[in-house]
């Protein structure tokens, strides 16, 4: 009994200053921890405020930069649905040409985890179109397959979608019957053509499309 | 619904060993014989879903106290413990299991399916049903691997190879192969 | 001389991935490209070095009994550290690594080298053989990820070679066939070079 006591004992002096060292470092790298991940959440709402056929920004880099430092850069759930949470904050740009431009969050359930994605919708005559896309988040889809969905080429099969396109849901090729046409003419109806570019990994780009129309309805709430 | 999809889809879309590759170490060391295989692979399991249970509980504790940074040492401790403590019982109620298993247990500590279980359960946001259920379709799951794998390379040491093949390399070609025909079940589950 | 051949013997003689089948998980796992293994095997060969050093300096204070759990502390502890460093100053590697960062702690090289090494040599000793293991498993998770990252998307370390592009390649059937076919290829050049010492 004193033995499994003393050996108990000396396990925990171990432990504990191991968390001792730990909590050290962690203290000690925390703030660059936060900073790396705020970088990484900068650059994605940079990125969605780029034009997707010229690659200029719509709004000026500084002026994205002081936006997002007065509304803050901390995560916040804005609206929770049943097939995926909406994340903000919400930020709102006025682009150089005069046009309003929202930038907000959001995951859906993937195929092992969630699939989170940043997106920057802009308000026209007709309502709302989809400027730009960003999958931030894809850590628990499968490596070749789903993961594939972090490519440059395949996320631009996302945007940009017209209002048209929005209005009804946008949904992956394969839900809408694998309909015959470019990438370009599908997306004016709202369907993203991913079939012939990532084949035997639906769930993936239907989780990005989930989260895109989620974030579209919630937009659409909150304008009214 | 969840639940059961969860469960299903670690057994045969989400192979722990075919195709998220944990648990190579002993899928590549223990499977030469069926019985190794079969008494490797339900003590995996075992260890897998309570640990599960039990880490559970410390992770919403660890993430209430602003003490995340401390998961992987709180979680390989449990983890840890718990096979020495399954040793210690087992040792005194059932002497004949021990044997059978003997060796295994302190095995199953570094097995990094046990860790990348737990991980993953804390990564995925799972709630204590479907992190239960979802340890529980793993480790079927990497038993299944398992004894698929021990039952082909039981056969496979009664053939004649090239030299260079023998042992380790056909091994992993083999798992190759077996995790090429669990491919198969992909895209079987909407989650 | 021995000091080096501490440092040497563990790229090819006892290579952990090839000769003694060590380390296998994450060596499949993230291979998909050259600089993830080359990423995955430094901070692995880190944590190598720093455990081996602190056991080998707790050697004789650590009662026989609970060695284990204390070298799992141990190492746990470096693991961790490496984890939060690297999300801060590497992001983007530890945002690829991901799940198989903390994974690092149950990396059976790790505890072989604590167990077998470590734990019975002093820590100048330990430390060069930390490296040199470490090392070496740094060369085999960069061969086996430019041989996928080559076949499989026609680059390495980014740079574009040709245009071939086999899919399989990058999932977890290629990986496994792949990793079979260079451990053949290893156990064939130490057949040959058994034969030659024989024959002299």
């Amino acid at each position: 009994m004193k033995d499994i006591l003393k050996t108990g004992l000396i396990l925990m002096v171990f432990t504990a200053i191991s968390g001792l060292f730990l909590g050290l470092v962690y203290m000690g790298a925390k703030g660059k921890i936060q900073e790396a991940d705020n970088a990484a959440k900068l650059s994605a709402i940079k990125f969605v405020l780029k034009d997707p056929l010229t690659g200029d920004y719509l709004v000026d880099e500084k002026e994205i930069e002081e936006v997002v430092k007065k509304t803050g850069i901390e995560t916040v759930v804005l609206k929770e649905y049943k097939e995926g949470v909406v994340l903000g904050p919400l930020y709102e740009f006025v682009t150089k040409d005069g046009r309003d431009a929202y930038v907000l969050s959001g995951y859906a359930p993937g195929f092992g985890g969630n699939v989170t994605v940043v997106a920057c919708f802009i308000k026209t005559e007709d309502g709302f179109m989809l400027n730009s896309v960003r999958v931030i988040d894809y850590s628990q889809e499968t490596p070749g397959l789903g993961a594939k969905i972090g490519e440059e080429s395949i996320q631009r099969r996302f945007f940009p979608v017209p209002p048209e396109g929005l209005k009804n849901g946008l949904r992956v090729d394969k839900d809408a019957g694998l309909p015959k046409g470019s990438p370009e003419e599908l997306k004016k109806q709202g369907i993203v053509k991913v079939s012939d570019v990532m084949t035997g990994a639906t769930i993936t780009p239907r989780a990005v499309v989930t989260a895109l129309n989620l974030m579209y309805g919630y937009l659409e709430e909150v304008s009214k | 619904m969840k639940v059961f999809l969860l469960f299903f889809s670690a057994i045969f879309v989400n192979n722990f060993v075919l195709a998220r590759f944990l648990g190579i170490c002993p899928f590549l060391g223990v499977s030469k014989r069926l019985e190794t295989a079969t008494g490797m692979g339900i003590a995996v399991t075992f260890v897998m879903t309570v640990s599960a249970a039990i880490s559970w509980f410390l992770d919403k504790l660890l993430i209430s106290t602003g003490l995340e940074f401390l998961r992987t040492i709180v979680f390989i401790l449990v983890i840890a413990s718990f096979v020495q403590f399954v040793e210690l019982f087992l040792k005194k109620t059932s002497p004949d299991l021990y044997e059978a298993l003997g060796i295994f247990l302190p095995l199953i500590t570094t097995n990094c399916a046990i860790l990348g279980m737990v991980l993953l359960n804390s990564l995925m946001k799972l709630n204590f049903v479907e992190a239960v259920f979802h340890a529980l379709g793993s480790g079927l799951g990497f038993a299944l691997a398992l004894v698929i794998f021990a039952g082909i390379r039981e056969k496979m040491d009664l053939y004649d190879l090239p030299e260079p093949f023998k042992g380790t390399a056909i091994a992993l070609i083999t798992a190759g192969l077996l995790s090429l025909a669990f491919m198969g079940f992909q895209g079987m589950v909407k989650l | 001389m021995s000091r080096l051949r501490e440092l040497t013997k563990g790229i090819i003689k006892e290579n952990p991935t090839y000769v003694q089948v060590l380390g296998m998980c994450p060596t499949l796992a993230v291979t998909t490209s050259a600089i993830n293994g080359l990423g995955m095997g430094l901070a692995t060969t880190a944590v190598l070095t720093m455990s081996n050093v602190v056991i080998s300096l707790i050697r004789k204070i650590v009662p026989d009994k609970i060695r284990i759990p204390i070298f799992i502390v141990v190492i746990a502890s470096f693991v961790t550290m490496i984890d939060l460093l690297m999300h801060g100053f590497a992001y983007d590697l530890w945002k690829t690594l991901g799940l198989f960062i903390p994974l690092i702690v149950v990396n059976c090289i790790i505890m072989g080298r604590a167990e077998s090494f470590a734990s019975k040599h002093g820590v100048l000793d330990s430390m060069l053989d930390g490296l040199g293991v470490g090392l070496g498993f740094t060369g085999s998770l960069v061969l086996l990820g430019s041989v996928r990252e080559l076949f499989g998307n026609g680059t390495i370390f980014g740079y574009k070679v040709w245009e071939l592009k086999i899919f399989l390649e990058i999932l977890p059937p290629g990986a496994y066939i792949t990793l079979g076919l260079l451990s053949a290829l290893f156990t064939y050049i130490g057949i040959r070079r058994k034969k030659r010492g024989e024959a002299k």
